[in-house]
């Protein structure tokens, strides 16, 4: 037995080229509403090539060079084009109910196609290296944290959303699509509804591919395979088609519509925040969430995991917290990696800094908390300029000493690089930065832009671009009751969505449910035409329906 | 483009104009799509007939209309 012959036999029974590569279609695909797919597919081409040009010269190069911010204005323009025609691809294929006839797989890898571009498509904003990729590791590690994704999907970590979004996740949606596509040209574009439900029923009896009921519907011949194109387009109109060509103006028409909204609009880029400016723009801010760190009552300092063993963030699912499961895999001792770690670096060659620190590490943890208390307490006070903090006299011990200081540091910028230091040279995860900016920094600029939870921030853009309108339901459940209210909001809005994400994936499944195209009956107008010529042909032949057209 | 944002509130509905222009767009391209037909005359020029095969037995033939 010759195995390479039996494979190639298998294959080219599968999939024969000239459904591959067909030069004729059914005529009932002349309109308009089958140009997204192509669109679709087009637009990803584009994406993947600027993608590869952004990707060869490194996550920096666009900020600071002028051929690099347009490659990335083509690439940002590509992603819309594309969220925007798969969207509609989708729409059109529901109305369709392009499901049928043995095309559920065609359906689900689609959907799958879909969830994978919104997941690239998120990790390519938090690869920005600029404020909206800062903002949106911030706001949405909470999320992912809350049903234990985060302990493995770092989102404040640049390197490996960096990895994800250049290599792991095109390779998942390319292959996602590359089986969509094939999908579609091995089993062929899905013919019309039948006019009656009747002969739509026997129809996918004969093609759909489940369990037959064989009192009813057993058609008397053995069902043909689910490949076979010329039998299931038998008895329709067949026009001239050109793969290849429709293929390239598509391309072409996309190319040219980028080009020009990159030319024009150009795309958005709001420079990251540093801990150097906020130090430097609003030290008492600074001061406030370095003591709140150093006294442990910061949001991270109590957060819980995959950070630390505190419950301030805690969310559960019912008597579930997924969260808890996952484990503390982000190790943070707030105190020590925000205030104390740094100091000891810098009293390495500040005998003050020194004698500050040494005498708060030496003191007990009571005379320490009553510091920190009275210290706290006079920052409600407190003026500040560049590198100092005023505050009324108190018994505060050193912090104020040991607070000037940090904010010396945070100033100078050397709290910057300090808070990277991971005990090795190259330095590619911003987890301990973010988590300090996310404290009070990011939230008040943050909703300058409207990129609040409670402002619909999920869909919004900074500037005057347009977001991710496509993710309008997922932030829809901030918005409202019980989610708006429960301390569980994040893990809700996630299972919510995933319930709801899964039932569209599997909606071929669903039965009854999966019938609701055809009583929306929006295919009468998509293919009015076909059910045109239908009634004549019936008309001609006489009252009696005939077999199904 | 960079600058200030233009942002609509319709009761606890927040929207940028952007995404506003979007979603009206994806409405609009839609209904168009649905519409809309190409031109008639191109259609009917380049439709032909395919025997239905169950005016014959023969597959190969009725397989050979399609194709060719």
């Amino acid at each position: 037995m010759n195995i390479t012959i039996g494979i190639r036999e298998r294959v080219r029974r599968w999939m024969p080229l000239e459904d591959l590569l067909p030069d004729k279609l059914p005529a009932f695909v002349r309109s308009p509403a089958y140009f997204f797919g192509v669109i679709s597919l087009s637009s990803l081409v584009l994406l993947i090539l600027t993608g590869m040009l952004l990707a060869a010269f490194g996550p920096q190069w666009w900020h600071d060079n002028a051929a690099g911010h347009f490659v990335n204005s083509l690439h940002f323009w590509c992603a819309e084009l594309f969220f925007f025609s798969m969207t509609l691809h989708l729409w059109v294929s529901f109305f369709k109910g392009a499901w049928r006839h043995g095309r559920r797989l065609t359906w689900v890898s689609g959907m799958l196609a879909f969830l994978a571009a919104i997941s690239t498509a998120f990790t390519g904003y938090l690869s920005m290296t600029n404020f909206s990729a800062q903002w949106i590791a911030a706001q949405g590690k909470d999320a992912l944290n809350s049903v234990g994704i985060g302990a493995f999907f770092n989102l404040l970590n640049l390197g490996q959303m960096y990895g994800f979004h250049i290599v792991l996740l095109p390779l998942l949606l390319i292959l996602l699509v590359g089986i969509h596509v094939l999908q579609v040209r091995i089993r062929g574009i899905v013919r019309p509804y039948a006019p009656t439900v009747e002969e739509e029923r026997a129809r996918e009896a004969l093609w759909g591919g489940g369990r037959r009921n064989k009192q009813e519907t057993a058609p008397p011949t053995p069902r043909p395979r689910a490949s076979d194109q010329v039998s299931y387009y038998r008895g329709l109109r067949i026009m001239p088609y050109d793969l290849i060509r429709e293929g390239l103006i598509a391309l072409v028409a996309v190319f040219v519509l980028v080009v020009v909204f990159a030319g024009f609009l150009s795309s958005p880029d709001e420079p990251p925040l540093t801990l150097q400016q906020y130090a430097q723009q609003n030290p008492v801010g600074f001061v406030t969430t370095a003591m709140k760190e150093l006294s442990g009552t910061s949001v991270i300092a109590q957060y819980g995991p995959p950070y630390n063993q505190g419950t301030g963030s805690v969310q559960t699912i019912g008597p579930i917290s997924l969260q808890q499961v996952a484990g503390v895999t982000i190790p943070i001792d707030a105190a020590h990696v925000y205030v104390l770690d740094p100091l000891t670096i810098a009293a390495q060659t500040d005998p003050q800094v020194a004698a500050a620190l040494k005498t708060f590490t030496q003191a007990g943890a009571k005379q320490q908390s009553s510091w920190e208390d009275a210290y706290t307490q006079a920052l409600g006070k407190a003026t500040g300029s560049n590198d100092h903090v005023v505050v009324p006299q108190g018994d505060d011990g050193p912090l104020p000493a040991m607070m000037d200081h940090l904010l010396a540091l945070g100033s100078s910028g050397a709290l910057d690089g300090l808070l990277l230091r991971s005990g090795g040279f190259y330095q590619n995860d911003f987890t301990k930065p973010l988590l300090f900016l996310a404290e009070d920094a990011l939230p008040a600029k943050a909703a300058q832009f409207n990129l609040l939870g409670s402002q619909w921030g999920v869909m919004n853009e900074t500037g005057n671009y347009p977001g991710q309108a496509w993710l309008w339901l997922y932030t829809f459940w901030y918005q409202v009751p019980p989610y708006n209210t429960s301390t569980n909001a994040d893990a809700l809005v996630l299972v919510t969505m995933g319930i709801l994400t899964t039932l569209l994936v599997l909606f071929p499944f669903l039965p009854y449910l999966k019938r609701l195209p055809y009583y929306l009956g929006v295919h009468r107008l998509i293919w009015r035409e076909y059910y045109r010529d239908v009634r004549a042909e019936r008309k001609v032949e006489g009252a009696s329906p005939g077999p199904a057209t | 483009m960079n600058g200030p944002a233009q942002y609509l509130h319709f009761g606890f509905i927040l929207i940028s104009l952007a995404n506003l222009i979007v979603i009206a767009l994806l409405i609009v391209v839609f209904v168009l799509a649905v519409a809309l037909r190409l031109p008639e005359k191109q259609r009917l020029s380049t439709i032909e007939a395919v025997p239905n095969l169950e005016d014959t037995d023969d597959e190969e033939m009725a397989e050979e209309a399609v194709r060719s």
